[in-house]
């Protein structure tokens, strides 16, 4: 069993990793909302997910949190007639990302949301720590 | 040489308070996974009067897992499911509101504790040095 007051840390930490790496998906997703195929008629970009799982560390005996797997949504492309665009097919149709910003945007608030709440967890275990390491000056 | 026993009682209600940090930090970091449950440890008064949720011993063959009556505070915390949970679609029972919330609690009862601590520590030194 590790120092009860350590454990946290490592907790948060793994927490704020996992809520990053969520981040990091949602700019991707938000990065290529307009990405059409390179050649015509091609497929454009595939929105991308993220999941996770709780994950017990055998070290400290805590519940950890980590990256269960990344995923692509396989929700139709939306179809826009642009006879211009080089990925337009024959008939001028263009298939634009399965990307909806606002649903992305919601995302991004709540993971947001939850890096807050382990970097606060964070910083109250530090007090606790300190509030222990005060207990020597007297 | 009673009254000393403070010092054991608070060193074990700050390890209670530590374990239920770690519990705490695992929820909040688990706040976006699909199916995970709260949980929260046992109240401290449970581990006050030695009544371990665990194994106990009932026959001298028994292996002591639960370290002994001497030793209490190095036995580990129980912990149980969050009876207040709320389950969401993705089966996902936290809140981060009510985490934070026991969070702060946890912070405020370890201020007290190590005030406390302090404060007998300052009456024991009077003692010896005879004012």
């Amino acid at each position: 069993m590790i120092d009860p007051l350590k454990a946290p840390g490592k907790i948060a930490t793994a927490g704020m990793s996992a809520q990053s790496a969520r981040l990091l998906v949602i700019s991707e997703n938000i990065a290529n909302a307009q990405s059409v195929g390179a050649t015509s008629g091609a497929d454009p970009y595939s929105r991308k997910t993220i999941s996770f799982k709780s994950e017990v560390d055998r070290l400290s005996g805590a519940t950890m949190v980590k990256v269960a797997q990344y995923g692509i949504d396989r929700s139709p492309f939306k179809v826009e007639q642009d006879p211009g665009n080089p990925a337009a097919d024959k008939d001028g149709n263009v298939k634009l990302p399965n990307v909806n910003l606002m649903v992305e945007m919601a995302d991004m608030r709540e993971a947001n949301r939850v890096y807050q709440a382990n970097l606060q967890v964070f910083r109250q275990t530090r007090e606790l720590v300190s509030m222990t390491i005060d207990l020597m000056r007297t | 040489m009673s009254e000393l026993r403070l010092f054991g009682i608070a060193s074990q209600q700050a390890r209670w308070l530590g374990e239920r940090q770690t519990v705490i930090a695992s929820n909040v970091a688990n706040a976006s996974t699909p199916g995970y449950k709260a949980k929260d440890v046992m109240p401290f008064s449970s581990v006050l009067n030695g009544v371990q949720s665990g194994m106990r011993v009932t026959n001298s063959r028994h292996m002591n897992i639960s370290g002994g009556a001497g030793q209490a505070g190095t036995t580990a915390t129980a912990t149980r499911l969050d009876p207040t949970g709320k389950t969401s679609h993705s089966g996902n029972s936290v809140s981060i509101e009510r985490e934070l919330v026991k969070s702060g609690e946890v912070k405020g009862a370890y201020s007290l504790n190590t005030n406390v601590v302090k404060a007998f520590h300052r009456m024991l030194l009077m003692s010896v040095r005879g004012g």
